[in-house]
């Protein structure tokens, strides 16, 4: 193993640029016969450094690197292995000078070599390589090697291989079939589209593989919608139409994913009678209905319309659906939106109590500090706990004087609440109040409540003069 | 023609529920309130069918999360190896009831009762898994990073669009606070302009040739192997392992840059503001005696691996002070005031995640993307790719986020995508 790093970092450091040598290449290539699994792995980054050194753009030529690479497979020495890994080069580094060398790979009898050559001819650029994986995928006979080359042929974006792989749509091995639908789909364009809809339409294969050939089109998306019987088909075909009378049919559905799909398709498209429905029967939607509206509140209009209904999920009894309210409240201006981000921030559940923690942070309600003040030196003790919650989102001048002031006070609850927001907060002169207080407090549990929190405190700020206060206490 | 002793397995052909879809005549401009909110519907609090393939080391939590949570129940499990299946089928069919085991994937994300999938294989499968997944109608939670390859990651984009799947990618430190807290620090100016960041990845075991070893019983090699090149079997190639095993070699993951990197970079383009787009030019340690790793953004900073971090995970510094942050809820900051301090309402306010499984489940139920979505884990993990074609090439490589191209290296160009092994094909 050290033997690896060493060589890794002398390869790294010294490769000098050079043409791809075809005597270097040909001694690399013999070190994968007869050697361990650490001397094959250096070959290999050995080769692999020499191929991509002679192919750096503006320096290396790929033309001549291939031509290289070419003589050494075609070497009656060159080992096997080293063909293997020759083949994967010339899937980057290939041109199409390398086309008839693979074909004769892919149309021979080493298995392994066959997987290596066609996939190289995948990523080869040009016609050549098409051809060759078009004629092989007509010569094929075997379920894999059909599905290896409609992918290949896909990947290629080749129209030319159209006929051939409409042949296989209704193929009866169902992996070819599937293969070529999904080959069709990719390559995509008038032709694959007419392959596709001569086949069974009803099917959902055929039905995502029209869509993504055809690029949503409204005409074929209509097809698509008629004639599917697949929910996720269905709802693609409707998000791509946008049809508001399909929508509202679909929204009279029993299919809950077809209804989900047409609420949010009518919502973006701003179609009137989905609106409609949204903002005068909100309360009859059912609960994940709800929750789609909620995530695209943007869309309903008009925003104040848009906001009564966050309001309404804000004291809602699904705490997804009052989290998904509060977190919509974010940037409401409203003395309402706020008292219920406030209450949201007492809520048992995580999730409530987070999201509306996001909102008080965000809202640009310009009274929210002048209120949490006043709950603060109130006297309701749940409102002034939940002030406290909240100022640790909130800026608010003077904060730390008015928690002390809480702390001496005789709300007990309050007070431990507010000594812990103190912990991070207090300063050095908030510190020596707190200590006065605690001194002058004739509660015994109250002082030993401040004196422990002073010295968190004092040991959280760690300057000398914070230690000096807590000392004797 | 290629070794027809592989079968393929053939899979059932399910087909999916027909709802009767009412034919209706002119549409009405007011919808009665009744067409919506159906009785007997599935109610808000019905809980989640999850399934997960791939049942490693990391599927551990997920799956016991999933068990042990009221929303959710786990109704199949899918891996490779059988003495897998065996082992944690029954242990889930105790603890829920039922559960199913399949070694071929499909045949569980065709199952019409499941509604959600995790993908938790290693990362060579990630698209193909979730890609079936959504295209069968299911939500996604895809480990990062999300794929292999920039290819996959601009099909899983479209996956998600044309499918409608609600999809999270892994990367769980967005839901850790002081994660959150150092990129609204760095976001929101509060260090002045950032000019360097430094990454901490560290470094796997070299990615060696092994001697071939027999293939366990119940093991299907070549469907584990899947996309990726054949090589021969041996344990160290396909072990889980964090500290190595399939994590090493460049046919499975994109090594520390796809392990670690897909965590920090993660936080790295969040902090920036850049989740719609990234770096343009990838640097390789070595290349012209550069000591570290680096890529760097067109606006400026630059990220460097394995510099000198400061004991942190990362360490943003800017110009009037730095944020350094890690797991375990470690954050420090300079000026030291910045750790506590409070975002203005008008600063921006990053989005709030406590756990991010948690924060997956409530996207499904809400249909709005959760942190970590399709964009973000595809930009992340393309900075983990790029970062990789430049290393094994051992030269630079510029590339353009908007239009998504590798500038003026054709080679290059050809590695954002690889040649997948037949029949593992990635769907539509």
């Amino acid at each position: 193993m050290k033997t690896i790093y060493a060589f890794l970092t002398m390869v790294a450091v010294a490769s000098p640029l050079a043409a791809l040598d075809q005597g270097a290449l040909s001694a690399v290539a013999q070190k994968f016969s007869g050697t361990t699994a650490d001397e094959q792995y250096l070959a290999r980054v050995e080769l692999n450094r020499l191929i991509d050194t002679a192919s750096t753009p503006g320096t290396g030529d790929r033309a001549a690197v291939t031509t290289t690479l070419l003589a050494v497979l075609a070497a009656a020495d060159t080992p096997a292995e080293a063909k293997k890994y020759i083949v994967r080069s010339l899937a980057n580094t290939g041109t199409a000078a390398a086309v008839p060398a693979l074909t004769d790979m892919l149309n021979g009898t080493d298995a392994r070599l066959q997987e290596e050559a066609l996939q190289a001819l995948e990523l080869i650029p040009g016609d050549a390589a098409t051809a060759s994986l078009a004629a092989a995928l007509d010569a094929a006979t075997d379920g894999r090697s059909k599905v290896s080359l409609a992918n290949a042929l896909a990947t290629k974006k080749a129209t030319s291989a159209i006929p051939a792989l409409a042949k296989l749509v209704s193929d009866a091995d169902a992996d070819v079939a599937q293969a070529a639908i999904e080959a069709l789909a990719r390559i995509g364009g008038q032709p694959a589209i007419d392959a596709l809809l001569a086949g069974d339409t009803a099917s959902s294969d055929v039905g995502k593989a029209l869509l993504i050939a055809s690029s949503g089109s409204a005409e074929v998306a209509r097809q698509v919608y008629t004639a599917a019987t697949d929910s996720t088909v269905k709802a693609a075909a409707l998000a791509a139409l946008k049809d508001s009378a399909l929508i509202d049919t679909a929204l009279q559905s029993d299919d809950a994913i077809l209804r989900r799909t047409a609420l949010q398709t009518g919502l973006a498209s701003g179609q009137q009678s989905v609106q409609q429905l949204v903002t005068s029967a909100y309360g009859d939607l059912s609960t994940d209905e709800r929750l789609l509206v909620l995530a695209h509140l943007d869309l309903v209009q008009p925003a104040d319309a848009a906001a009564q209904l966050a309001l309404t999920s804000a004291a809602a009894e699904d705490t997804a659906e009052k989290a998904a309210a509060l977190r919509a409240l974010r940037s409401a201006d409203s003395q309402e939106a706020f008292a219920a981000t406030l209450a949201g921030l007492a809520d048992r559940d995580r999730n409530v109590s987070d999201a509306a923690s996001i909102a008080i942070a965000a809202m640009p309600y310009a009274a929210a500090e002048s209120e949490l003040v006043a709950m603060l030196k109130g006297d309701n003790s749940d409102a002034k706990r939940n002030a406290i919650k909240a100022a640790t989102y909130r800026k608010i001048d003077g904060l730390n004087a008015i928690l002390i002031d809480i702390v001496k006070g005789s709300d007990k609850n309050a007070g431990k609440d507010a000594l812990k927001m103190l912990f991070t907060t207090a300063t050095v002169a908030d510190l020596e109040a707190i200590v006065s207080a605690a001194k002058a407090s004739t509660d015994t549990a109250q002082q030993k409540m401040m004196y422990a929190a002073s010295k968190k405190i004092a040991e959280r700020i760690g300057t000398d003069a914070a230690t000096k206060l807590v000392e004797g206490l | 023609m290629i070794d027809p002793d592989k079968s393929l397995s053939r899979r059932k052909a399910l087909k999916s529920g027909l709802a009767t879809i009412v034919a209706g005549s002119a549409a009405p401009m007011v919808l009665p309130s009744r067409v919506l909110g159906r009785a007997g519907e599935v109610g808000p609090n019905s809980r989640i069918n999850v399934g997960i393939v791939g049942n490693g080391l990391i599927s551990k939590g997920h799956r016991g999360y999933c068990v042990s949570n009221k929303e959710t129940q786990v109704v199949a499990l899918s891996d490779v190896n059988q003495a897998v299946l065996d082992k944690l089928v029954p242990e889930v069919k105790a603890a829920e009831g039922a559960c199913d085991g399949y070694i071929d994937y499909r045949e569980l994300c065709e199952r019409p009762d499941i509604d959600a999938v995790f993908s938790t294989t290693p990362d060579h499968w990630h698209a193909a898994v979730a890609i079936d997944a959504m295209r069968h109608g299911k939500d996604v939670y895809v480990e990062k990073p999300m794929t292999l390859t920039i290819e996959e990651g601009i099909a899983m984009r479209a996956a998600v669009e044309r499918y409608g799947a609600v999809l999270q990618v892994g990367s769980q430190q967005r839901s850790e606070w002081q994660f959150r807290k150092a990129a609204e620090l760095v976001r929101n100016g509060y260090i002045g302009e950032v000019h360097t960041i430094i990454a901490r990845l560290g470094g796997f075991p070299p990615p060696t040739q092994f001697d071939e070893q027999p293939v366990p019983e119940g093991f299907d090699y070549d469907r584990w192997l899947g996309p990726a090149p054949w090589e021969p079997y041996n344990i160290e190639r396909v072990k889980g392992q964090y500290s190595g095993g399939w994590r090493r070699f460049w046919e499975y993951g994109s090594r520390k840059n796809g392990d670690w990197g897909a965590h920090h970079f993660d936080i790295i383009q969040w902090a920036l503001g850049m989740d719609d787009s990234g770096p343009d030019y990838f640097v390789p340690k070595g290349y012209e005696g550069a000591e570290h790793q680096m890529h760097s953004y067109a606006n400026g900073p630059k990220v460097i691996r394995d510099g000198d971090s400061k004991g942190q995970m990362i360490r943003f510094i800017g110009e009037k002070g730095e944020v350094l942050v890690s797991r375990g809820g470690k954050l420090e900051t300079t000026p030291a005031e910045l750790k506590g301090m409070l975002l203005k309402p008008n600063d921006t306010h990053l989005y709030k995640s406590t756990n991010h499984r948690a924060d997956w489940l409530n996207a499904i139920r809400t249909r709005k993307q959760p942190i970590c979505d399709v964009e973000v884990g595809h930009r992340t993990s393309t900075i983990c790719q790029l970062s990789g074609i430049a290393e094994r090439l051992g030269r630079p490589v510029k590339w353009d986020p908007a239009k998504e191209q590798v500038i003026d290296d054709p080679v290059a160009a050809r590695m954002m995508d690889r040649p997948r092994r037949g029949p593992y094909t990635l769907p539509v």
